[in-house]
Parts: structure tokens; sequence; C-alpha cells
């Protein structure tokens, strides 16, 4: 019996990626193709149309500092990159700094000013 | 408090954005609905970098500390050592929070760079030819799949692409 790697298919949620994946690289004979020109272009997710990048774009998962550095590092040598990022906004001001500006501008006001100011200031 | 070393400065430089960073690091100002300006998050070009080490707030002395010279001091020690043992740029301490607002601007306004945020990258194969990554939009649960000749893992020390590529990581946790 052949040894099968344990860690391979330890993530199943990955092998309709995989079937995807095959499909769309390996290269189908006439026949196949004339067959398949129907569904060539879709996942093996439901209907979900795949993007082909421009030759040597580079996708970047992340848009923190490593994410957006990056992508402003490739622009420099003239190379397209597209940055997805879960998150709506970047990183925002760290809750216990803010609180401690609050409690300082609660006495005049503050409330009204900190709102404002974390609007103007994406805190 | 967060801090851009000496190699992420230098890169800076060269894409000639150092300056416009130390200078969001050293005083951010803040405009009132008065005239008044409150300096927030500012260090000092004259601060010293020092890293105190300590037990908890509760005690009045550091355990030990690691003394590191100030921003201008540092540009003096590189003018001093002029043999190509030092950098070319001191470091900068500045919030994250408010690099990554910078670098996002510097982005947006970059026609190269697409910035697609609300999107969550989910799993990702690769094959010979290409690596196939599938995207969520946290809001829409609207999914989309690339395909795409390289794929760079910006996502952090629990890095999703680095599990699917089954790529380990050295070490363990602190």
């Amino acid at each position: 019996m052949s040894e099968v790697n344990p860690s391979y298919y330890a993530d199943r949620s990955l092998i309709p990626l995989h079937l995807a994946l095959y499909e769309m690289t390996s290269t189908p004979t006439d026949m196949e193709n004339q067959e398949n020109s129907h569904k060539s272009n879709h996942a093996a997710n439901g209907d979900a149309s795949i993007e082909r990048l421009e030759k040597g774009t580079v996708l970047i998962a992340g848009g923190g500092p490593v994410g957006l550095m990056l992508g402003t590092v490739l622009a420099h040598y003239g190379v397209k990159s597209i940055i997805l990022e879960r998150n709506e906004s970047t990183t925002k001001l760290s809750i216990v700094a803010w609180r401690s500006i609050t409690d300082l501008t609660q006495c005049a006001g503050g409330r009204k000013w900190t709102s404002r100011m974390s609007d103007r200031w994406n805190f | 408090m967060d801090l851009t070393n000496v190699r992420s400065m230098e890169l800076l430089r060269r894409l000639g954005f150092a300056e416009e960073v130390r200078k969001l690091g050293t005083e951010l100002q803040i405009p009132t609905m008065a005239t008044l300006i409150i300096h927030l998050s500012g260090v000092p070009t004259t601060t010293p970098y020092n890293v105190y080490i300590t037990p908890g707030l509760h005690t009045s002395k550091a355990i030990t500390a690691w003394e590191f010279p100030c921003v201008e001091d540092l540009r003096a020690h590189i003018r001093d050592q002029n043999d190509g043992s030092m950098p070319s740029e001191p470091w900068q301490r500045i919030s994250q929070a408010i690099f990554e607002r910078y670098l996002k601007t510097r982005c947006d306004e970059n026609p190269l760079v697409d910035c697609r945020f609300g999107w969550k990258v989910e799993k990702s194969v690769e094959s010979e030819n290409g690596v196939l990554v599938e995207a969520v939009q946290a809001q829409s649960g609207k999914k989309a799949t690339f395909f795409t000749q390289y794929l760079a893992a910006c996502d952090g020390a629990s890095s999703r692409t680095r599990r699917d590529m089954e790529i380990p990581l050295d070490g363990g946790p602190v």
C-alpha cells in the first residue's frame, strides 16, 4: 500500500478549488474542449466566474503594513497588484489610547469633538 | 509604541516616503473646532528609543533597559561612522494606525495598485502555472475566484495562505 501524505487532504474545503484548478490548467483534447467549452470558465463552487489576472500582476493577501508596503514597492518597479483586505478600513487607533483622550475631553463638551475627530481621522 | 525599523525606513526613503512618514511620526497635529492644536502621538526626534523591562505598572523601577539613541543622535552616529556599516536612515516611531492610513492613500492614488478592502481571502491552491484564490466579500457574502501567477501572503502570523500552502512556521509560540 502506498503512503498517503496525511496533511494533503487535511483541509477538505480545499478539494473543490483543487478540482477547479485541475480543470483550468489541464489541456483538454479538441473533443473534450468542445464538450466542456460551456463550463470551462466556472469554478467548482457555484457560478462565480474566475477573474484571470494579467500576466505579472501580483495578488496580495492582506492589506496591513506589509501588504500596503508591498503594493507601493511593486508599483515603484512598474508591477501591477491587487490587494485583498478583509477589513473595510485600515487599522484604527487603539481603543485604550483613544479612551484616554476622550476622558480628557469629556469636561469640555468632548463627546461631540471626539466623534467628529474620529470620523475625520478614522479612529 | 510601534517602531518602523531602519531597513523599512531605507525602503521608504527609496520610494520617496521617508520624510513624510517621519513627519507623521514626529508630530501629528489635530486641529480642533477652536484654534487650539493638540499634538497627539508624536515622538520628538530628541526622545531616546529606550525599551524598559518591567513586571508591571505597580513598580516604580524597571528591571532593566535596552538603551537606544534618539533619531537625531542616530543620524549623527550614521554621519560620523561613514564606513558602510551603518543604515542610511534612522528608525522612526509611528502608530500603525497612522502609518497604514498614510500608505493606503499612497496606494489609492497609484493606478498600478488596486485596493479591494472588505474582501477576505478564504482559500488558495497552487499549480505549476499559477495560483487559484477564492475570496469572499465580508458584507455581501459575494464570492470571487482569481487565477494569478503570483500570490503574496501578507496576512499576518496566523496566515491562512501559509496554512493552505503548507509552509510551516519556524519556532513556536513565545
